[in-house]
């Protein structure tokens, strides 16, 4: 059975390389980009991924603007989301039921991407 | 003979005595044996004759002769008997017929008292007359004396009478009197009666001349006088009222108007009163005038605090309600408007510093819908009035109360009488006008004065309460972007970093450490140490906005060589330009020694490089260093995307940057520390962009920094104070 894949989003290049090797190292096959437009692009290319992992705050396009655009997406509006999110005074984003805050702990992050039914 | 009829020798009432007997020697004889002084004897011979005597005659006796033709004593006696008035007279029968009971029965049955046989004894005879006619006198004195008696009595109830007529009199005269002096003792009222239609007078008090200042006789000269000085607002009114007290009430009150002599008009509460006449049947209206004038004025004066007062709380209670100022003074001008004066205007400065007319209300809904529509024509205002009180307001000085020159035209057409302008101040500068007009009826009055400038403060408090909560509003917006940001960016580091460690841990439990190649190890470690690094500096930085928010960051000076530092940052930073695709370059003399806070400075110049790295990838960085006598200038230019105008003073302020903080990481407060830095060595920090271009930041320095430890320079959020130079050792440069 081919690997499930996880689509990550987040413009730090060091969490982005970090969780990359790691969630691979764990048996997943991880794809990325470092930020929401970039995203988009590259998920028009790719099948559908299992679970995407998605950092708020980066440049050029947001995560809340990028699950806008998700939502208008057939291809991709089903994929589940994890939100990963520095902000703790901030609401939980809407329509997302997922959330990891940051520092992200690897345990808990792991045990998400598992029961999301990756 | 006076002996018989002499009591106690007394003169002798005349009593008749009627003697009856148709024999004339009869008569005669007993004539002669009555004569008295005392008695009138009237002879009679006949009942008929008798009884014609008695017809208007009361003898005290009656003696009469039973034998008699025609009518006898018997029959004479019985009709006698029979007439009220005659029956109690005593008859004595004379007879000399039978002495028989039986006939002197019937005798006693036809009212005899008595028998006297003939020949009679002349003693006895007299005796018994005496007997009766003593009884008639003492019966006539008995009269007499009740008749006395009632006359008493009826002179004594008449006395009486004519007592209690005087009394009553008196004390008539005594009212009169007193309400006279009263009348005259109201020296604040008009006393006064007239016919029923107030137009002739009867009576008029003499206080009327002082009260009201007409002579009293115009009051009885003029008919209809009274009714003419009423004031003509209030005739219809008292007229009305006079035919009320006619049909239906007995007396009524009301207050009107009077024009006095002197052309004063003066406030009566006149009170009515409708009577009968004292001399006919004519109805008769009596009145009270008093002079309320007082009264009124200080009713007036309390409704006018009222008013007041009410205005003063309603404004309060509505510039309370909302800090939207916009909106608030709306509403406030619109119940000044509609509570106090005809034409109501504000104007303020917005945040750009443009004065504005903030709001504007008519009393009368069409004029102030009119206004409403003008409103946009007079936003950029061109006058800034000066304040002052107009009590008069010709047509020539309407520019004074202007905002607007193209308000001239409509201000005019207000018609406005006087005009209230009071300055807006807060925390003592000007920051508006709050302009009152009145069309009428009245005009200002210096009181109103006092109360526009009451409203005034109030506005002017409301509004600058409404810059400071707008202020302190965007200060927490910002302060929140910064926690939102802050805490991103403190936790972007250590998510590696404890991914990072975690995962070496879990390699360690799996026993799997010695699987993996050092080289991944070494690596992991690294990635590791960067955020360590990157943690410290953002930890460095908002310590050093604490510290210069509560004044305490002080500049270790030293000497040093500047060239030297750049050249050492080069090559520090090599990796970190590498990365990003920029190189370093750095023009200048050889050297160039300065007194300054080396560390501080090389942060102000590694902020300025990793800004260029950050925002102007893959292009140049050069660092070009000038002297001039009065100091030393860095300029550092990028390739990069350059800022816009606008944002080239805001990115120097705190929490500040040229893009949204949603887009870009960073707690932007690189330049604002830079700033601090740059202005407590004695310098400055600026820069010149154009977008799509690049930019240039310059540092401008002199060649020493300040060292008076007593200087402080104070910045409205707290400031850097330079101290006393010490000879510190570079161990900041690394």
């Amino acid at each position: 059975m081919k690997s499930p894949m996880l689509f990550l989003i987040e413009d730090e290049p060091d969490i982005r390389d970090s969780l990359k090797e790691i969630l691979e190292g764990e048996g997943y096959e991880v794809c990325t980009a470092a930020n929401g437009a970039e995203a988009l692009a590259t998920l028009e290319t790719i099948p559908a991924p299992q679970l995407i992992l998605l950092d708020l705050l980066m440049p050029v396009m947001n995560g809340t603007e990028f699950l806008k655009e998700q939502g208008k997406r057939p291809s991709i509006a089903n994929v589940p989301v994890v939100v990963l999110s520095a902000d703790t005074t901030r609401k939980p984003v809407e329509g997302v039921s997922l959330h990891v805050k940051k520092p992200i702990d690897l345990t808990e992050l792991l045990d998400v991407v598992r029961k999301a039914g990756a | 003979m006076n002996g018989l009829g002499n009591l106690g020798g007394e003169q002798l009432e005349t009593v008749e005595i009627l003697l009856v007997d148709d024999r004339e020697e009869n008569l005669l004889a007993l004539e002669a044996v009555l004569s008295d002084p005392g008695y009138r004897l009237i002879k009679a011979n006949s009942g008929d004759a008798a009884l014609r005597y008695l017809l208007d005659h009361t003898p005290a006796v009656i003696l009469l002769d039973v034998q008699m033709p025609g009518l006898d004593g018997f029959g004479t006696a019985s009709i006698i008997k029979a007439s009220e008035r005659t029956r109690e007279i005593p008859i004595i029968f004379l007879t000399a017929l039978n002495k028989d009971d039986k006939y002197v029965q019937r005798g006693y049955e036809h009212g005899a008292v008595d028998y006297i046989y003939k020949p009679f004894d002349a003693h006895i005879l007299r005796s018994k007359v005496a007997v009766f006619a003593d009884l008639h006198r003492k019966n006539e004195r008995l009269l007499l004396a009740e008749r006395k008696l009632m006359e008493n009595e009826r002179r004594e109830r008449e006395r009486k009478f004519a007592e209690l007529e005087i009394r009553n009199l008196r004390r008539q005269q005594l009212e009169q009197r007193r309400y006279r002096e009263l009348v005259d003792g109201i020296n604040h009222g008009v006393v006064w009666a007239s016919d029923e239609t107030a137009n002739v007078f009867s009576f008029v008090s003499p206080r009327a001349e002082e009260v009201l200042g007409y002579p009293v006789d115009k009051w009885f000269e003029e008919p209809g006088f009274w009714a003419a000085h009423i004031h003509p607002d209030d005739r219809d009114e008292f007229f009305a009222r006079l035919k009320e007290l006619g049909r239906s009430t007995e007396s009524i009150g009301f207050e009107h108007r009077f024009l006095a002599a002197d052309g004063r008009v003066i406030w009566l509460h006149t009170g009515l009163r409708l009577t009968s006449g004292s001399e006919s049947n004519d109805l008769e209206i009596r009145g009270l005038s008093v002079d309320i004038s007082k009264i009124k004025e200080a009713e007036r004066t309390l409704e006018q605090s009222k008013l007041r007062s009410d205005l003063l709380a309603e404004v309060s209670l509505v510039l309370s309600e909302s800090f939207d100022a916009g909106v608030c003074l709306q509403h406030v001008a619109s119940s000044i408007a509609a509570r106090f004066c005809s034409w109501v205007c504000i104007q303020g400065f917005d945040h750009a510093g443009l004065l504005r007319t903030l709001a504007a209300a008519h009393q009368d809904p069409s004029i102030h819908r009119q206004a409403q529509s003008q409103l946009q024509r007079w936003n950029a205002c061109t006058e800034l009035p000066a304040p002052g009180f107009y009590p008069h307001l010709p047509r020539q000085e309407l520019g004074k109360i202007c905002f607007h020159l193209e308000q001239l035209t409509f201000l005019d057409g207000l018609n406005l009488n006087s005009a209230i302008v009071c300055a807006l101040t807060a925390r003592g500068q000007r920051i508006g006008t709050l302009l009152l007009g009145c069309s009428g009826p009245g005009k200002f009055e210096q009181s109103d004065y006092a109360l526009g400038d009451d409203l005034a403060y109030r506005i002017a408090s409301a509004i600058d309460n409404a810059g400071l909560y707008r202020e302190a509003q965007k200060a927490v917006r910002m302060r929140d972007e910064f926690l939102s940001i802050a805490s991103h960016e403190l936790k972007t580091p250590l998510t590696p970093l404890k991914i990072q460690t975690q995962q070496l841990l879990r390699l360690i439990s799996k026993d799997s450490l010695s699987t993996v190649e050092p080289a991944r190890v070494s690596r992991m470690l690294e990635i590791s140490n960067r955020q360590i690094e990157r943690l410290n500096k953002l930890i460095e930085d908002l310590l050093d906005i604490s510290r210069i928010s509560t004044g305490k960051m002080g500049l270790r000076v030293e000497e040093f060589d500047l060239m030297e530092l750049l050249h050492d940052m080069n090559q520090r930073f090599s990796g970190h330009l590498a990365a990003a695709g920029c190189e370093m370059k750095i023009d200048g003399p050889e050297s160039v020694r300065v007194r300054w806070d080396s560390f501080r400075v090389e942060q102000v110049l590694v902020n300025l490089l990793t800004n260029a790295t950050k925002y102007a990838p893959g292009k140049p960085v050069e660092f070009t260093v000038k002297t001039v006598p009065e100091g030393v200038t860095i300029e550092v230019r990028d390739y990069g995307m350059g800022i816009a105008e606008a944002d080239q003073k805001r990115i120097f302020q705190r929490f500040e940057r040229a893009v949204s903080g949603t887009h870009f990481g960073g707690l932007g407060l690189g330049l604002y520390i830079s700033t601090q830095i740059a202005e407590a060595h004695g310098g400055h920090l600026w820069v010149e962009s154009a977008l799509g271009v690049g930019s240039t930041f310059h540092l401008q320095m002199p060649w020493e920094a300040p060292g008076e430890p007593a200087e402080t320079i104070s910045k409205k959020d707290g400031g850097l104070v330079p101290t006393a130079n010490a000879p510190v050792a570079a161990a900041h440069l690394n």
